[in-house]
């Protein structure tokens, strides 16, 4: 069973920049982290070599623009996600993590103050009225890792939780939802789960929680009035995967599916970086050719197969169509799949309606 | 400058006899009696054995030496690597016992920094990669070292027995057709993998290496049998195509490796009547797509 002292445990060090001394909630969170040593430094530059990796913490401001799009991939559709870096880096240590390939030099960040990018999001959902902004803090870090000492992301809840067309997502694969369950408005807040076989867990996604673990947070966040999230990303096809992820869809079994916001869908995929980072890894003796993005993917052919099974399966589980979708990929994958493009499906047009997010801002690109 | 006996300046210590690929001294210069100084430290001769070996066997009774003050191993490494003057040549070999020297001496930390001497560029992995050569079996020491196997490739068959290893340079260097180095690493590889993927006993491997390399195209053969759901769905693209445009000089190109969902078609006509003809070849073939389209679902 993973616990937060086992993850906390993986830390030295913490280096903290000087423009989140003053900020209440450093100091909370150094209380939490008392047996590590503390350095104040001016910026990030002041940290030696030997500590610039996952074992030291970094606890700076957010120094320019911590709100962007979810990077898509050329030649495949996006969902039009809109991604809030909070926690940067992850010491979870999943074989496929694309992080590998970029973060390796570098220490876990965190962006303590939140107010600048609490107030880009709401910027951006007044802008965008009448679409859906679907805002997630999972993309540079898992949302909720250490979130239980930073508690970060109980600003954004409380915060967002009046706009009816933003959904917060926090994306983990932890099972540290307790220290959110007491919050009193959580608005459009989706907790989600990447979720694997928990034969492919312990095999590929390091110190990450059990099946069980992230299941059972799941179904103590619905019991609280949270939507979830499940993503089924990266799906590996090894061994008898059809009875894999047939099984572990229906371990989901009775999560109601007004409580389920999305389910996102994507296989296997890896840079040439990521290649060299990833090692000798088994799934990688698979066929995979490479996409318009420059990506590796399985076979199309096989690729549609695979989704087209998983949402048979999704369907057999909850009757109604809950959301699903498929996380970078091309048309005619979409195709294959759905008989149709995202913006021509009910349940997905609401999502893929792409909002004004940068056009309502002076600034016009993320340097974060 | 100084001269010293031949015999004494054979008796120092060697530890920095770590060249097996030095330029040979040409016999002009021996009989003109041309030679560099040798540089000594103490009594440690820091570079110049080959040439010392000719010399003794030119018969030259002494020779011209430099002394050099009290200096640290990593310098006096730095002035033997400059002296050799043979940036991007050094073998694996002599990078291995570069490398042992340091470890030996507790400063292989340095050893990344003599990167631009010995590869005439940076490379801050220099180390972790000699390491990694340093770690291969002998048999796979000399394979790379003769460029017929890249270091990576090596390491992924360190498990397997030295004979294997062994067999498997025999065909390398016995191959009947040239390959390029990048050629056979990607062979390799793919075959590596197919034997890992299909639990390929070792006692198979060097018939699945020998096969493949006196295969018509190896790269081909290899490709085939790393990725067989690509290479049946190319046959049967061609099968169709045959079955179907054979003969209509109507080209039919599929998306690459069958990601997207255009086939392309191209044609060309000289006349309105042979632009008919291939429009009712078309007409045919529309009838007949589903099966190209199965290819991409």
């Amino acid at each position: 069973m993973s616990s937060l002292n086992s993850y906390i445990d993986h830390f030295k060090k913490i280096y903290v920049a000087g423009e989140v001394r003053h900020l209440r909630r450093l100091e909370t969170a150094l209380e939490r982290l008392r047996h590590l040593p503390v350095i104040y430094v001016d910026d990030k530059g002041e940290i030696p070599g030997e500590d610039m990796n996952s074992h030291t913490l970094f606890i700076s401001g957010s120094k320019g623009e911590t709100v962007g799009h979810c990077p898509a991939s050329r030649g495949h559709l996006c969902c039009n996600y809109i991604t809030a870096d909070l926690y940067l880096g992850c010491i979870l240590n999943c074989s496929y993590c694309i992080m590998k390939s970029y973060l390796n030099f570098s220490p876990i960040t965190i962006y303590l103050d939140t107010e600048a990018t609490i107030k880009r999001i709401i910027e951006i959902a007044e802008n965008n009225k009448d679409r859906t902004i679907r805002v997630g803090t999972g993309e540079v870090g898992d949302s909720l890792l250490l979130d239980p000492v930073f508690r970060l992301s109980e600003d954004f809840i409380r915060a967002l939780s009046p706009f009816t067309n933003i959904f917060l997502e926090l994306k983990t694969k932890t099972h540290f939802v307790d220290h959110l369950l007491g919050l009193e408005n959580k608005g459009n807040t989706v907790i989600g789960f990447s979720l694997n076989p928990e034969k492919l867990i312990s095999r590929y996604e390091g110190i990450a929680s059990t099946l069980a673990e992230r299941i059972q947070a799941a179904w103590k966040i619905v019991e609280h009035g949270y939507l979830v999230s499940f993503h089924f990303d990266p799906l590996f096809l090894i061994g008898d995967w059809q009875n894999q992820y047939a099984q572990t869809i229906s371990s989901l079994k009775d999560i109601p599916q007004d409580r389920i916001a999305w389910i996102s869908l994507g296989t296997m995929r890896y840079t040439k970086e990521l290649k060299q980072e990833m090692g000798n890894q088994d799934f990688l003796l698979e066929e995979f050719i490479p996409c318009r993005d420059g990506k590796y993917r399985y076979l199309q052919k096989t690729r549609s197969g695979v989704y087209r099974y998983i949402l048979k399966q999704i369907r057999k589980r909850w009757k109604s169509p809950i959301p699903v979708y498929l996380c970078m990929e091309s048309q005619a994958v979409w195709k294959n799949v759905f008989g149709r493009l995202p913006h021509e499906i009910t349940e997905l047009s609401a999502i893929f309606k792409e909002a004004q997010v940068f056009a309502c801002a002076s600034d016009q690109g993320r340097t974060t | 400058m100084d001269y010293l006996p031949i015999d004494k300046l054979r008796s120092f210590a060697r530890s920095f006899d770590l060249f097996t690929g030095s330029k040979p001294i040409k016999n002009e210069l021996l009989e003109l009696k041309f030679l560099p100084p040798l540089p000594i430290a103490g009594n440690e001769l820091v570079w110049g054995f080959n040439l010392l070996c000719s010399a003794t066997k030119a018969g030259y009774g002494r020779l011209q030496v430099v002394r050099i003050s009290k200096k640290p191993l990593i310098e006096l490494l730095r002035i033997a690597i400059i002296l050799e003057d043979r940036a991007g040549s050094f073998s694996w070999e002599e990078m291995e016992k570069i490398y042992h020297l340091l470890v030996k001496n507790g400063c292989n930390e340095l050893f990344s920094s003599l990167s631009p001497l010995l590869l005439g560029h940076e490379d801050s992995r220099l180390f972790a990669r000699v390491k990694q050569f340093s770690s291969l079996k002998t048999q796979l020491k000399v394979l790379v070292d003769e460029k017929l196997i890249d270091l990576k490739t090596a390491l992924h068959c360190n498990n397997w027995q030295a004979a294997l290893i062994e067999d498997i340079g025999v065909l390398l260097r016995s191959g009947e057709k040239p390959l390029s180095f990048s050629r056979r690493r990607i062979i390799l590889n793919q075959l590596l993998e197919v034997s890992v993927k299909q639990g390929i006993p070792e006692e198979k491997i060097l018939t699945l290496v020998r096969n493949t390399l006196n295969s018509a195209d190896p790269l081909k053969t290899a490709q085939a049998l790393r990725f067989p759901e690509l290479t049946a769905m190319e046959e049967r693209f061609i099968e169709l195509k045959g079955k179907l445009l054979a003969g209509t000089a109507i080209k039919l190109t599929p998306p690459s490796f069958f990601e997207g969902e255009n086939f392309n078609i191209s044609f060309s006509f000289n006349s309105k009547k042979a632009l008919e003809k291939k429009i009712n070849y078309l007409k045919t073939f529309a009838e007949k797509t589903d099966e190209f389209f199965e290819l991409l679902y």
